[in-house]
């Protein structure tokens, strides 16, 4: 009734894709310890710069959205791509519905998006040396929420960019200003995860951030609505 | 208040080029709209002569 | 639109900048009140932008939804267009009042940031429309695009409020002279838009039928 075997085989067939080639999988990782490294040899080099607990927190925050912006552009896209290059866009219209197309990749791509933030986040915390004061809980919570985010946006945008002939950074063009809202939140919460503007405990850092939270899942609903609607309409035709 | 008029004349002047260039747009779209439909209709006209 | 709305249209514009210009009080409270009156420029700038980017949106849904007419389509994007330079202008005319008012064009204002962003926004939506080449698919693909970033964008003027310190007067309370004058200009700017989408759609109309005529003659 709900589809849910459909969302389930199309779920499958992307990570089996995914699983052969491993590109989208290698490329990301590859991008994200990449981008790790940059940060690592651009704030830590000799002579070290002198920041206070606070701004190495803030500075961490805001790198590590911009990693995850970045390292979602360059492998959510593949998931409507692919189809087109190779021409099974038509076979997937016939086997399943639009929605449960949608929600198959969207899972897959946040699966995706998930497994390279639980990679990177912790990697670039401590290579910044900004995880003094964390609440891992609420880390993990805002990280958590904000990658739905991203994959949902970025899922719906890449069914558009698949349309395009010169694919190379349209995906980040298309979604950044989409995702704006998201990114506002997102690096509030984590600077409250880690100790910026928050007494220690778990209640402080919270109160700070549940508004930041609730504007997270607000932005996931809304854009996992937004794309389904208009889904329907692209991929019917 | 005096010393506004010649500031106000440069706006109302700009004003005035900035109409001035959507009449003379609006005019040539008119024209190239006649133009496209005497084509047209003269190329029905032929058809049918020449069925 | 008949050519005496337009006349008229032309001296109401002038009409209202000459009222901006000797009717307007200087705003007290400010650091150079006599230059306070970019406002009346201002605002309607900014009312101008957001009807034509609700009209771009509308009918872009329109498009999508309802039986994907090319005029449409035409629609969508003129209003597109005019949005960005409506909303360039509002950034422009923003400027200069922040330069002098507030010490520095750009302060990453939650109002400068959205506008910004809008920009953005229409600044993708074209590089999307010149990546692709089939007329129907660039119609559907841009207008899912300009519909989901119209669901979107509200959300962004209800969340960045709550992060960056404002620099906007949220208590203002206009005069009545300066009600008068913000909103004739904005009807006046809304009425431009309107006659520039109508040049627009025609342009749009007439390329295709010059096209429909190369084609019966080749």
């Amino acid at each position: 009734m709900w589809g849910v075997r459909e969302i389930h085989a199309v779920f499958l067939k992307e990570l089996r894709t995914e699983w052969r080639t491993k590109v989208a999988l290698s490329s990301t990782a590859l991008f994200a310890i990449g981008g790790v490294t940059l940060a690592a040899l651009a704030l830590r080099g000799n002579p070290p710069l002198a920041l206070d607990d606070p701004s190495r927190a803030s500075v961490a925050a805001g790198l590590l959205w911009i990693l995850l912006f970045f390292t979602g552009a360059t492998g959510l896209g593949r998931a409507f791509a692919l189809e087109e290059e190779r021409g099974t866009a038509l076979a997937l219209r016939l086997t399943a519905r639009a929605s449960a197309v949608w929600i198959g990749k969207f899972l897959a791509n946040a699966l995706l998006i998930l497994g390279l933030a639980i990679i990177a986040t912790p990697m670039l915390i401590t290579a910044l040396d900004a995880g003094r004061n964390v609440n891992a809980l609420l880390l993990t919570c805002v990280v958590a929420s904000g990658c739905i985010g991203i994959a949902a946006t970025m899922t719906f945008a890449g069914a558009l960019v698949a349309q395009a002939s010169a694919k190379s950074g349209l995906l980040a063009t298309l979604s950044l200003p989409a995702l704006a809202p998201l990114f506002v939140a997102a690096i509030h919460g984590t600077r409250a995860a880690l100790g910026v503007g928050t007494r220690l405990g778990i209640a402080p850092a919270f109160q700070t951030g549940m508004g930041d939270l609730q504007v997270l899942a607000s932005y996931a609903v809304i854009s996992v609505t937004a794309a389904l609607m208009l889904f329907d309409y692209l991929w019917n035709d | 208040m005096g010393e506004m008029f010649p500031l106000l004349a440069v706006a109302l002047l700009i004003w005035a080029g900035i109409f001035g260039f959507i009449f003379v747009v609006d005019r040539k779209v008119k024209a190239l709209e006649e133009r496209v439909n005497r084509e047209l209709a003269l190329t029905r006209k032929g058809e049918e002569a020449i069925r | 639109m008949a050519t005496i709305a337009k006349i008229v249209l032309g001296i109401l514009t002038g009409v209202f900048t000459a009222l901006a210009f000797l009717y307007l009080k200087p705003a007290e409270g400010f650091p150079r009140p006599e230059l306070a009156r970019i406002v009346a420029l201002h605002l309607p700038n900014a009312m101008a932008a957001i009807v034509a980017a609700f009209v771009a949106a509308i009918f872009g849904w329109k498009y999508l939804a309802r039986g994907r007419n090319p005029l449409d389509d035409a629609k969508s994007k003129i209003a597109a267009v005019l949005a960005a330079i409506f909303c360039g202008l509002t950034t422009v005319t923003g400027m200069v009042f922040a330069q002098y008012q507030w010490g520095a064009p750009w302060n990453w204002d939650p109002k400068q940031t959205c506008i910004f962003l809008l920009l953005l926004i229409y600044a993708a939506y074209f590089v999307l429309r010149a990546g692709i080449e089939d007329p129907e698919k660039k119609g559907a693909t841009a207008a899912a695009y300009i519909v989901f970033a119209g669901v979107m964008t509200p959300l962004l003027g209800y969340v960045i409020p709550k992060y960056l310190p404002s620099l906007h007067p949220t208590n203002t309370k206009f005069d009545a002279a300066y009600h008068t004058v913000i909103w004739g200009m904005s009807a006046c700017l809304i009425g431009i838009f309107a006659w520039l989408q109508n040049i627009g759609i025609r342009y749009e109309q007439v390329k295709g039928m010059a096209q429909q005529l190369e084609e019966e003659m080749a």
